[in-house]
């Protein structure tokens, strides 16, 4: 029961977190729970679908489907957030300065609640099919144990919707004129390590093999894979073992986001 | 834009593809592989594939090797591996860790 509890959570740390933190990012947008529980249904469907044909998506690219489908899913995170960021920091002021009408704000909020709830889809998806796995391969292995290692994996499940509350409730906890820019700041990063997870996986395909050596090894110090690892994993991109490349992809990304946002406030600014 | 790269970085794909490296081969029956321990060359990257001959679906895991990939029920994957220190590397069946375990070992 502990073995599946700790495999199912250790899969649903990184859903769980980006679930918590789009929750408050968007904590004043009308209908944002709506999305972001179509994006956890839509990401539950997906992995169910996809776990039926992991050993069709392995069989492309060479034998490398799984890990280009996880880089492309990884980069189309990427864009959504760093869209979402862009948006809101171009809206984001009018709406909280309550300026426009309430239908205006659920009208022009829920374009980029799209983006978010692609973003949980994406993060649900990723890890929930290899849950679907595991849990498929203990219900077709029968025997006595079946109902020690459900309770397991429900118990993990729990554990992450715990983070995903945690972590809401934790930045419900930042001052309100604080809030936007605390958010913003960790949807830059959620993305800048989402495109470095993107390269590695292009890596692992050997789709590109330049700027290839690794920066630093950390990996003694505090191993990617741990529980605290995977946090930061996902919470600000900490990678153990990055390449040189997929170093500069986070620092691109990072500076790509940023300047394009300060790019679209500038003249609002000027204006106003 | 990024799109574009990503197209172009997909048709670059079955060039990286030709090179020539070496794949170790290994066998996961019940809760066991059949070959608990792989020899590699230090300093080469290698490629290991991994054949699952349960009914039930596998993941590989090596967290030193940086491979964590599922494998449908009674169907293979490949993993490509970048040069390692010498050294002895654990590899897993992540859904049954505790029984299913191998090491690779670099020298």
């Amino acid at each position: 029961m502990i073995g599946a509890l700790i495999i199912v959570f250790r899969e649903v740390i990184e859903a769980g977190l980006i679930i918590g933190i789009v929750l408050a990012a968007t904590r004043s947008v009308v209908g944002s729970r709506k999305w972001v529980g179509l994006g956890v249904l839509g990401g539950i469907v997906g992995s169910c679908i996809v776990a039926a044909f992991t050993g069709a998506i392995a069989a492309f690219f060479n034998g490398y489907g799984q890990e280009i489908f996880n880089a492309g899913i990884l980069a189309i995170a990427v864009i959504m957030l760093a869209w979402h960021n862009i948006w809101m920091a171009l809206h984001g002021r009018e709406m909280a300065g309550e300026l426009k009408q309430a239908g205006n704000e659920v009208r022009e909020g829920s374009r980029t609640l799209v983006a978010l709830a692609i973003v949980v889809g994406a993060a649900v998806l990723r890890e929930g099919s290899e849950v679907v796995l595991f849990l498929y391969g203990v219900l077709i292995g029968g025997g006595g144990t079946v109902k020690s290692i459900a309770l397991g994996a429900f118990m993990g499940l729990g554990a992450g919707a715990a983070m995903s509350a945690l972590t809401y409730l934790g930045l419900l906890k930042i001052p309100t004129r604080h809030i936007f820019k605390v958010t913003s700041w960790l949807i830059t990063l959620l993305a800048a390590g989402m495109a470095a997870q993107s390269i590695s996986f292009l890596e692992k395909a050997g789709v590109v093999e330049m700027l290839s050596n690794t920066v630093w090894d950390s990996s003694s110090l505090l191993s990617e894979k741990s529980i605290a690892g995977r946090i930061l994993h996902t919470l600000i991109g900490y990678s153990d073992q990055p390449t040189l490349l997929q170093l500069l992809a986070y620092v691109a990304t990072l500076i790509a986001i940023i300047a394009t946002t300060r790019l679209v406030t500038a003249p609002k600014h000027l204006a106003a | 834009m990024r799109t574009i790269i990503f197209a172009g970085l997909l048709a670059l794909a079955p060039a990286a593809y030709a090179e020539d490296t070496t794949t170790y081969e290994v066998t996961l029956k019940g809760a066991a592989f059949d070959i608990t321990e792989i020899k590699v060359p230090a300093g080469k990257p290698f490629i290991i594939k991994m054949n699952n001959q349960n009914a039930a679906p596998a993941e590989l895991e090596a967290k030193d090797m940086k491979i964590e990939k599922a494998v449908a029920g009674n169907s293979s994957i490949v993993v490509r591996v970048k040069a390692m220190e010498p050294g002895k590397y654990l590899f897993v069946d992540e859904y049954q860790e505790d029984v299913a375990k191998g090491y690779v070992i670099v020298e």
